[in-house]
């Protein structure tokens, strides 16, 4: 794809507004993912597998190390060495689509910024041979798509995906440690979630996924608005889960709102570090390089 | 609590403009639907309830800010009485000072015109149901109206017609008028409100704060309250009772500079009869005051009409004094006596020694010598039988009622002279005490014995012994006496001879304007050889011409505008239509006939209104004439004694531009518009402190 080569292009894809922009999910999660790919110095699907497949033309961003000097002695062109995939990891994304995960209602929500995501790490996984499961979830498992490593995975999973809409009311605690227990084989659990509950149950939860030997990302997903409340006028609040209404003043309350909120942040971020777990706050305004990173990151440690 | 404007009282409806706001942004409230409430409503219950209390402060500040500003515009007042006490009627008095110091001119018309259009104002001011009347004072107080009237279209024009008088100021009798009309009205209380400069003023206090009703408010208004450069003629004084044709006579004309801060150039001229006689410049220092004399001299016997002028200044009334000159041949003298008079059969010693003084003034008993003499006896002194001009000759004193001695000694303080023969020394009147002092002796014993010197170690240089040669001293010396009154306690700086043997012959002493000449002996035949001498007659002449012409004339006594002026009239049947007084206009006015004495009858005039020459008349001859002038302590304008006066529950209201705002803060109260605005602003400031803290 030329078009994706040319890096002040698909850089914008990384941008959560523009790609929100597109109705379909596989190609927001290819854009995102070809984009990201694209400013990187280095192809991320290689080195992985053993088997020789074919030779192809190099390509800007491959790995001098790929190029096959023999042939370039041989035809004076510059080919690179593709292998055939191995997997060799097992990588489960949840996502969770409680009812607080459709704020805000006017712009991009957490769950489709969470969707995107979820897409484009599928989407990079699948590109990199990596078995890939999803699984949806609020206050009980909505949809569980166990993890393979066929090409067909990707497909299903961001159909799926698609047809996520907000759900009930989050009890994230249970779900995470019912999903432990289901989860056989060790991988890499992928949450990405607003962890709206009691941030000690939702560390028990995510403890319990060490436990049984899981490497663990979480990808917190918050608007810029619950962050700060960023409201000028009086302001009835009603609970996306709960339906609760509350009236306040945000003017008059915005500092300790913001402390209360960074505090739990610190303690959510604070406790998964205690327990080995990868933890990255996004806002639905960041761009999807971070958690991308993030992800490659951890991919990489984890060979 | 009043207003001045209260029509703006209306705009207190803006007040509810806060809360209007206040309670639509209670129902303008945005929904949003939030992902969680939890933090929300942790802060919000801590929170909430201090931020209501903070709205609804804020709220009341607001509104608290726009009460202040609308009652601020309404220009509100302070003072204990009522909202709308000026419906309550009420009686309004004005009191018009109509002094001659009102008469300065100020920079449009005079201080009098100014204080006329505030009367004008005050009138206008007035509720249409007070009692308004109209008290103009000076000296005295009148009422313009009998009683208070409603009409101030009548009031008005009353204020219209009064006219400045040459009075000095009271504001006393001012108010004190003003409070006997209201007590005398058919309306409870009221306002007196005094316009006046409220400069010189003998007034202890401008108001009796004691009968001064606790319904009656008192309200002073300056007209102008700058101190005032001027300056006055003091006094006139003619040096001399009577003026001897051609004799040289200075007129001490003494004037006061009352600038406290600019010296004052003064030229002064004197006229006589329309003649300017003399002319001088008197340089005055700030707050000085210098007395001038000029030379005068006129040959013909007559009744002179002088003016003292100096040049013209802001105010003109005390720029011309007035005095009276009498040229005459004939000297006034009474004689007195208490012993009888010499009858017939009587030998020479037995003759009481008031013949000889008679024979020596008066020789041939016509009074048509130097001296008009008349004779009478002590018991029968009356003030009519003292003239001011006249010398009083008292010989052989006895004894004299205590109200009678008075007038002798009114007589000789106000300028007259007395010349005193004392008698035998068993006369009661040498233990009267008052006598003794007016005479200038401690006491005195008669001494007998054989014959002395009667006049020895004269005081040559003095008056009545310096135009004698010293032949006529010899021959005088030669006198001797027998009996004769030792006085003790004489000052020896008085004595102007002494009998042989040392004790005082003659002597002298000032008693106020006026000079009493003693002999210690009786000129009879029976104390001595005095009458005999060649150099009597000379020495009673010369005596009675000494006191004659020593101090001051009658016009040192002055007569000044507002208090009472008495002539003394010769003929005893004079009755009070044949008599009238011509004022310095020419007005013809009333006099009144008071006490009547042997032969005399006084006149009297209460009120001469203008400053100079009063003239009775008795038909159309002219019988007496007064020098009236103004009083001169009026002329001070440099010093206000408004707060010396003033006491505190009298409110002060300046005259000027804003007087009619001044005057209804007096009446209403002190206008509080600025306190309003301040609390206006600290609303304001306080509305946004809390409103940023929010």
């Amino acid at each position: 794809m030329p078009y994706l080569r040319d890096k002040s292009h698909v850089s914008r894809f990384l941008d959560p507004a523009v790609v929100g922009k597109l109705e379909n999910l596989e190609l927001k999660a290819r854009l995102i993912v070809e984009g990201y790919i694209a400013g990187l110095h280095r192809s991320p699907y290689h080195g992985f597998s053993v088997e020789f497949a074919e030779y192809r033309p190099y390509m800007p961003g491959d790995s001098i190390k790929t190029v096959d000097w023999k042939v370039y002695g041989k035809t004076d062109r510059t080919y690179v060495k593709v292998f055939e995939e191995e997997t060799n990891l097992i990588a489960n994304l949840l996502l969770d689509k409680s009812g607080s995960m459709g704020f805000p209602v006017d712009g991009t929500t957490k769950l489709e910024y969470g969707s995107m995501l979820a897409a484009s790490l599928a989407y990079l996984m699948t590109r990199q041979q990596d078995a890939v499961g999803l699984c949806i979830f609020d206050d009980a498992v909505r949809a569980m798509i166990p993890h393979r490593s066929v090409r067909k995975q990707l497909f299903h999973i961001l159909q799926t995906l698609d047809g996520t809409t907000p759900g009930a009311r989050t009890s994230i605690s249970p779900a995470l440690h019912g999903l432990a227990e289901r989860m056989g084989r060790r991988g890499l659990v992928v949450l990405i979630s607003d962890l709206m509950d009691d941030p000690e149950k939702v560390l028990m939860g995510l403890k319990h996924f060490r436990h049984r030997g899981h490497e663990v990302i979480v990808f917190h997903v918050l608007d810029p608005r619950e962050m700060d409340v960023d409201y000028r006028e009086a302001v009835e609040f009603e609970d996306m889960e709960t339906g609760q209404k509350l009236r306040v003043e945000p003017a008059f309350l915005r500092e300790k709102f913001k402390q209360d909120v960074r505090a739990w942040i610190d303690t959510l971020e604070r406790g998964c570090r205690n327990h080995r777990i990868d933890y990255h706050l996004l806002r639905t305004d960041t761009p999807f390089d971070r958690a991308l990173t993030a992800y490659l990151g951890k991919r990489t440690r984890m060979g | 609590m009043g207003f001045l404007n209260i029509a703006f009282l209306v705009g207190l409806v803006a007040a509810t403009v806060p809360i209007v706001i206040h309670l639509l942004n209670r129902r303008r409230v945005k929904r949003v639907k939030f992902s969680s409430l939890e933090f929300l409503d942790e802060v919000n219950k801590q929170r909430m309830r201090r931020i209501n209390l903070r709205r609804i402060l804020i709220l009341i500040l607001r509104t608290l800010a726009v009460l202040a500003v609308v009652i601020a515009f309404a220009r509100p007042t302070l003072r204990s009485g009522l909202l709308f006490a000026g419906s309550v009627p009420k009686n309004v008095i004005v009191c018009l000072d109509a002094s001659f110091s009102m008469g300065v001119a100020m920079e449009t018309g005079t201080a009098f015109d100014t204080a006329k259009d505030i009367a004008r104002e005050i009138v206008n001011e007035a509720g249409n149901s007070d009692a308004i009347n109209v008290v103009v004072f000076g000296k005295h107080a009148e009422a313009l109206l009998e009683q208070g009237t409603r009409n101030k279209g009548v009031v008005r024009s009353s204020i219209d017609r009064v006219e400045l008088s040459n009075e000095t100021t009271s504001i006393r009798a001012g108010v004190d008028r003003a409070l006997e009309l209201i007590e005398k009205s058919d309306v409870e209380g009221g306002e007196v409100y005094v316009v006046s400069d409220f400069r010189a003023s003998d007034d202890s206090s401008f108001v009796d704060e004691a009968a001064l009703p606790s319904n009656v408010r008192v309200y002073f208004i300056p007209v102008y309250d700058d101190d005032i450069d001027n300056v006055g003629i003091d006094k006139v004084g003619v040096p001399r009772k009577l003026l001897r044709p051609g004799e040289v006579v200075k007129i001490s004309v003494t004037a006061t500079n009352h600038a406290r801060q600019t010296p004052a150039s003064v030229p002064l001229e004197i006229v006589v009869e329309g003649d300017r006689k003399a002319e001088q410049v008197l340089e005055l220092a700030p707050s000085g005051t210098q007395t001038v004399a000029f030379p005068l001299s006129i040959a013909e016997p007559g009744s002179y009409h002088g003016r003292v002028a100096k040049n013209r200044d802001r105010l003109p009334t005390d720029d011309d004094r007035f005095f009276l000159i009498e040229v005459s041949n004939t000297i006034p003298v009474t004689v007195m006596t208490g012993r009888r008079r010499a009858t017939a059969g009587e030998t020479a010693s037995q003759v009481p020694s008031v013949f000889y003084v008679e024979k020596a003034l008066n020789p041939r008993g016509t009074s048509e010598g130097e001296f008009a003499v008349r004779v009478i006896d002590e018991r029968d002194v009356t003030a009519s039988a003292l003239p001011a001009a006249s010398v009083v000759v008292w010989v052989d004193p006895q004894s004299l009622e205590p109200k009678r001695m008075l007038l002798l000694e009114r007589h000789v303080r106000r300028g007259g002279g007395l010349l005193v023969f004392l008698g035998n020394a068993d006369a009661a009147i040498l233990h009267d005490a008052a006598f003794r002092a007016l005479a200038g002796f401690r006491g005195g014993t008669e001494k007998s014995g054989e014959a002395r010197a009667a006049f020895t170690s004269f005081e040559k240089g003095h008056p009545v012994f310096n135009l004698f040669t010293k032949e006529e001293l010899e021959l005088l010396s030669r006198a001797k006496v027998r009996t004769y009154t030792s006085a003790r306690g004489v000052a020896p700086d008085s004595a102007l001879a002494y009998i042989g043997g040392g004790d005082p012959a003659v002597w002298e002493c000032m008693r106020g304007r006026g000079r009493v000449l003693v002999f210690a002996a009786a000129p009879d035949l029976a104390s001595g050889d005095i009458p005999l001498s060649p150099m009597f007659l000379p020495l009673v002449h010369t005596s009675v011409s000494y006191l004659a012409s020593s101090g001051e004339a009658p016009g040192a006594d002055e007569h000044l505008v507002g208090s009472p002026i008495s002539f003394t009239v010769s003929e005893a049947n004079l009755d009070e239509s044949q008599l009238s007084i011509r004022d310095p206009a020419g007005e013809s006015l009333k006099p009144s006939i008071g006490e009547r004495s042997a032969g005399e009858v006084q006149v009297g005039f209460d009120r001469p209104a203008r400053p100079g020459f009063y003239r009775l008349y008795r038909d159309t001859t002219r019988v007496a004439e007064a020098a009236v002038n103004v009083d001169a302590r009026e002329s001070n304008l440099a010093t206000s004694s408004l707060e010396d006066k003033r006491p505190k529950s009298v409110s002060v209201v300046r005259a000027g531009e804003s007087f009619r705002t001044e005057l209804r803060e007096a009446k209403e109260g002190r206008e509080v518009f600025a306190a309003f605005l301040l609390i206006a602003l600290a609303a304001l400031v306080a509305e946004s402190v809390l409103g940023r803290k929010a």
